[in-house]
């Protein structure tokens, strides 16, 4: 007993040597060959490989997508990684990851200033090109029904409470609130414009999307915060709630991340961003120059997950769908 | 877990015996009736001194000097760790390294099972299953394999079993020495107690994203929350399965001229290994809870699945990738601690040296010949023409049952109004009654209570003390504005999840403890409950019920029904049958068995599965957060992804004080509860009660 034992311990440790054996191998083997590679076509010379983020959205998943068909081309190879938008940070700082192509600033004011300003070991992109909005919104049906609620001044009345009123509000109305992690000034602009409504946090974007498809399944009237670029966009009808526009108290007010509990606007527009890992640009110039450059519209990221919601598609074969469309608009990104 | 009937349960079986909790004096004896006003005397004058005290001192609200600053000193700490790592020697020399190896360790195993294809994977498993638990449990497993193959997750699943792999490992080699020392030095186990507690409780997010700031994204900082969450579970088994070792097993050795290191060896480890292996497999299923929210640090695998169909509301997609996490469970708890003892009966029987060395060599070459044919067919990709996915049946059910159960049902009008009529009847009430009293009355209140139930004046020192840790936490942002408030709008979901979760328990645990049938039929059902993550099941949940905190309040009952179930279960089987049948003979009815004999003796069980309950819903408080239940889940999740870990760890920091308040003092009635087996007490540890050797033990001789 005791021998057979240890016959099968040698058997395993030499099968763990194997096997590490032929892991080293086989990756010794693709870094010699990507590294060997140069580009075909363009000024610049494309080699190594790059490590771009994918958060949990579909935006980010095109813009990725679209990235690595295009750097794979001229031959970079591009890893995707899945990823948190909060986890990024700390990875973009020790270069574990080298990009991130879409992140919404005003969720990351914190972030952005320890990393970018104070420690410099992440640099700003430059603009993605779409702009998100978060705002109010209800669904179409309760617009059509009362198209007083389209504004902030109709919701300023108790028949408004008592109309989006659930158990949890009890004589206020309820605004949903998705993710708590989500620039959210929706508290303070109830309590300064005066609005008989209470937030009632989803806890995540999931819950926050099954609120807005049971409110739509049952025909039951709902406010709440919602945002775009956004899938849900596409597939609910949505009618967005008119709020007092932007004043220079307001832009203060968010300057300090609405601490000052003052903030009762309209939210300011997000203009989408890239941010980069410092090192990429002496490790690999050619890359950190076509991810600077890497900027396109808003229907073009919508083109791509349309392709991919409405078409069936993968979300690889949209991006290609769109790359041998666009040909002339990515060309630019390389030069 | 079990009591009295082990011991009929064969003489090569060892006894084993709960753990016995630290050096707590017993319970005060039960109090003569002559003297039963003399037992309030004391708590109440106590008490209303300790409410004096607090109520003239620290006034209301609380003072803002009672405070621990623990949130700012978090923050602080987080600070110099960003502007730090990379460059600090504790990080180049430190946690860099440590991380690389981390990385690599399961970079190597994920590599092994590349390299073995899906056929050699299934060949293993099918031999080693076979060896360790029997012929059944091997085909069991080698369907598992097939289903996660034939989801279409083979890859993911890999990557999440290299994890899995490597962190209960670690989990092992740590957790044994540590056991072996606790159960050896009782002072060290009760100093280490509190630590264990908080490990347990604790949400795992909320050292989760910190471990990202020490040691970089991918699978380190998965292996190290996974390691931090199943480590207690592991040394507490441990200290079980050494203590449950009788001591006359130690005395002959010792007698024989046995060294202390020989009797640990030769005596006490082996006579423990059924416990030992309990805990390993306890620690694969509480590594397979935390897969999902590894996969937010970028570990990938299966959680990476679960997340991305509950990002597009994907019921099916997110289904499929938790039952693959359940085959993987199955798969592994067949490696381990499927049916040893049975398995080892066997071997005893007709083993001899030439056989066991046939058989390991044919268990080697059929493991051979199934890497090279997996070479050689397809490469060992596995073939996509074998496809069971249920991602459309799934979201079918689901769409059915939001379309015929929110509204209009008979009599209860739906889950709508349901969740309506438990928000305005049991939530809001609760919610209103602990938060409008003063807060020092919450923490006079709550220990009298303790005191009083428990007769332990110590736990209801340990309950205040909590309690006022608790007071003294001021973290700006909490969803309510403070975390006192927080705490009390958790408690009061606690206390109606767990009200819930009791009422279905119990009788179907009744149930299940008198028909052995329908304990196997749902034995399953409450397996896959555990394992299942409970990501997959919130969409349909809030879907079901209003966004809010009963989709929270759901989900917690799903997750902890089980140890309710199985503890109830249990309890009424460990009454002795000549006890149900010197009932009979007396002529009593059915009811009457069951309401006069076997509830009563099964009374301290029951209460422990209370005590489970009431952890596990704790557990999932976060899960809550996350879908509408607020409170100290929100400041959690809040905490942290708005990079205000102050605020994260001090929500976690509440949490596991209300776990400790909730647990000593159900551990209390536990304990002060007549039953059948007199001093057993089940170890917190075994909180994701699956098939446990005991279980089977219970299951073999009842």
């Amino acid at each position: 007993m005791n021998r057979s034992r240890r016959l099968l311990l040698c058997a395993v440790v030499l099968a763990l040597g194997l096997a590490a054996l032929t892991a080293c191998g086989s990756s010794s083997k693709k870094g010699t060959s990507t590294n060997g590679t140069t580009a075909a076509g363009g000024a610049k010379t494309f080699s190594g490989s790059v490590t771009l983020a994918v958060n949990p959205w579909d935006g980010s998943a095109a813009n990725a997508a679209v990235a690595k068909i295009i750097l794979e081309k001229q031959g970079t190879t591009v890893k995707l990684r899945d990823i948190d938008e909060n986890a990024v940070w700390p990875a973009l700082d020790s270069d574990t990851i080298d990009a991130n192509l879409e992140v919404w600033p005003s969720g990351h004011a914190k972030d952005i200033d320890t990393y970018i300003t104070q420690k410099r070991s992440v640099v700003d992109g430059g603009l993605l090109g779409p702009d998100a909005h978060i705002g109010w919104y209800i669904p179409k049906f309760v617009a059509d029904a009362h198209p007083e609620y389209t504004s902030w001044e109709g919701l300023k009345s108790d028949a408004a409470a008592k109309y989006f009123a659930t158990a949890e509000t009890g004589s206020k109305g309820q605004f949903l609130l998705g993710d708590p992690s989500y620039v959210s000034y929706d508290a303070d602009i109830i309590k300064n414009l005066d609005l008989p409504f209470q937030v009632v946090t989803g806890g995540g974007e999931a819950a926050l999307i099954t609120g807005i498809d049971t409110a739509f399944k049952d025909q039951k009237p709902l406010l709440f915060y919602f945002y775009h670029p956004q899938w849900a966009n596409s597939k609910y009808d949505l009618v967005t709630v008119k709020l007092p526009d932007i004043t220079p108290a307001c832009t203060a007010s968010a300057a300090n991340q609405g601490n000052d509990g003052k903030y009762s606007c309209d939210y300011p527009t997000d203009h989408l961003q890239k941010v980069i890992s410092a090192k990429l640009e002496t490790k690999n110039a050619a890359v950190f120059d076509f991810l600077k450059k890497f900027n396109w519209t808003e229907d073009d990221q919508n083109a791509v997950t349309t392709y991919k919601n409405q078409d069936g598609l993968t979300i690889e074969a949209a991006a290609q769908k769109w790359v041998d469309a666009n040909e002339t608009k990515w060309k630019a990104w390389l030069t | 877990m079990t009591t009295g009937q082990r011991q009929s349960a064969g003489p090569d079986l060892p006894e084993v015996e709960a753990e016995t909790r630290t050096v707590r004096p017993e319970p005060a004896p039960p109090p003569r009736p002559a003297a039963r006003w003399t037992r309030w005397l004391a708590p109440a004058a106590a008490t209303a001194v300790f409410a004096v005290v607090l109520a003239l001192v620290w006034g209301d609200p609380i003072p803002t000097w009672w405070n621990f600053r623990i949130g700012p000193w978090i923050d602080s700490a987080e600070e110099w760790i960003i502007l730090h790592r990379g460059d600090h020697w504790l990080f180049r020399w430190g946690f860099d390294p440590l991380a690389r190896w981390l990385h690599n360790l399961v970079q190597w195993n994920l590599n092994i099972l590349h390299f073995l294809t899906w056929p050699g994977v299934l060949a293993l498993v099918v031999v080693v299953a076979a060896r360790v638990s029997g012929i059944r449990a091997a085909c069991i497993a080698a369907l598992s394999v097939f289903v996660i193959g034939g989801l279409g997750l083979w890859e993911p699943a890999m990557i999440t079993v290299a994890l899995i792999l490597v962190s209960v490992a670690i989990v092992l080699a740590l957790g044994l020495p540590l056991g072996i020392l606790s159960a050896r030095r009782p002072a060290f186990e009760r100093r280490t107690r509190v630590l264990l507690d908080a490990m347990q409780v604790m949400p795992a997010f909320c050292y989760l994203l910190p471990s990202v700031l020490l040691f970089d994204i991918g699978y380190p900082p998965a292996v190290i929350a996974t390691v931090i969450f199943a480590l207690p579970a592991a040394i507490r088994l441990t200290v079980h399965g050494l203590r449950g070792v009788p001591d006359r097993m130690v005395e002959v050795g010792t007698a024989h001229g046995a060294t202390p290191r020989q009797s640990l060896w030769k005596i006490q480890l082996p006579v423990a290994r059924p416990a030992l292996l309990l805990g390993v497999n306890q620690t694969i299923n509480l590594a397979l809870g935390i897969v999902v929210i590894a996969a937010l640090v970028g570990a990938e695998g299966l959680g990476q699945e679960v997340l991305a169909g509950l990002q597009h509301l994907d019921v099916g997609q997110a289904f499929d990738a938790g039952l693959a996490i359940v085959a993987v469970a199955i798969v592994l708890d067949r490696l381990t601690a499927g049916r040893p003892l049975r398995a080892e009966r066997a071997f005893r029987r007709g083993r001899t040296p030439e056989r066991a060395r046939a058989e390991m060599i044919a268990s080697g070459l059929v493991v051979f010949l199934a890497v090279v044919a997996g070479k050689l067919w397809s490469s060992g990709v596995f073939p996509t023409s074998i496809n069971f996915s249920l991602h459309d049946p799934v979201n079918n059910v689901v769409e059915w049952c939001r379309d015929n159960l929110r509204n209009g049902v008979p009599v209860i009008g739906g889950t709508g109004s349901l969740s309506d009529f438990t928000v305005i009847h049991l939530l809001d009430p609760i919610r209103d009654f602990l938060v409008d009293l003063p807060w020092w009355a919450v923490v006079v209140g709550i220990t009298a209570v303790a005191w009083v139930t428990t007769a332990n004046r110590r736990v209801a020192a340990v309950c205040a003390i909590a309690l006022l840790v608790v007071a003294g936490l001021h973290a700006e942002g909490a969803a309510s504005g403070s975390i006192w408030v927080d705490t009390m709008d958790t408690l009061s979901q606690v206390l109606v999840a767990v009200v819930i979760a009791m009422a279905i328990a119990l009788p179907v645990g009744i149930v299940a403890g008198r028909s052995d049938r329908f304990f196997a039929a749902i034995r399953p059902l409450l397996d896959a409950a555990q394992v299942m993550p409970a990501f997959v099941y919130l969409v349909p949940v809030i879907g079901l019920f209003n966004v809010g905190r009963v989709p929270g309040v759901i989900a917690s009952v799903v997750y902890a029904l089980p140890p309710g179930i199985r503890l109830t279960a249990l309890g009424i089987r460990e009454v002795p049958p000549e006890t149900v049948e010197a009932a009979r003979s007396t002529g009593a009815t059915n009811w009457q068995i069951l309401t006069k004999v076997q509830l009563p003796l099964a009374r301290r069980s029951i209460m422990l599965g209370l005590n489970q309950t009431i952890l596990m819903v704790l557990s999932v408080v976060i899960i809550a957060g996350l879908v509408g239940g607020g409170a100290l889940g929100v400041d959690v999740v809040y905490g942290l992804t708005k990079s205000q870990l102050g605020l994260g760890v001090e929500a976690g920091v509440a949490i596991v004080a209300l776990a400790v308040v909730l647990d000593r003092i159900t551990q209390g009635w536990a304990a002060g509860v007549r039953g059948v087996g007199g001093r057993s007490e089940v170890p917190r540890t075994i909180r994701a009660s699956r098939t446990t050797v005991q279980e089977q033990l219970e299951m073999e001789t009842a």
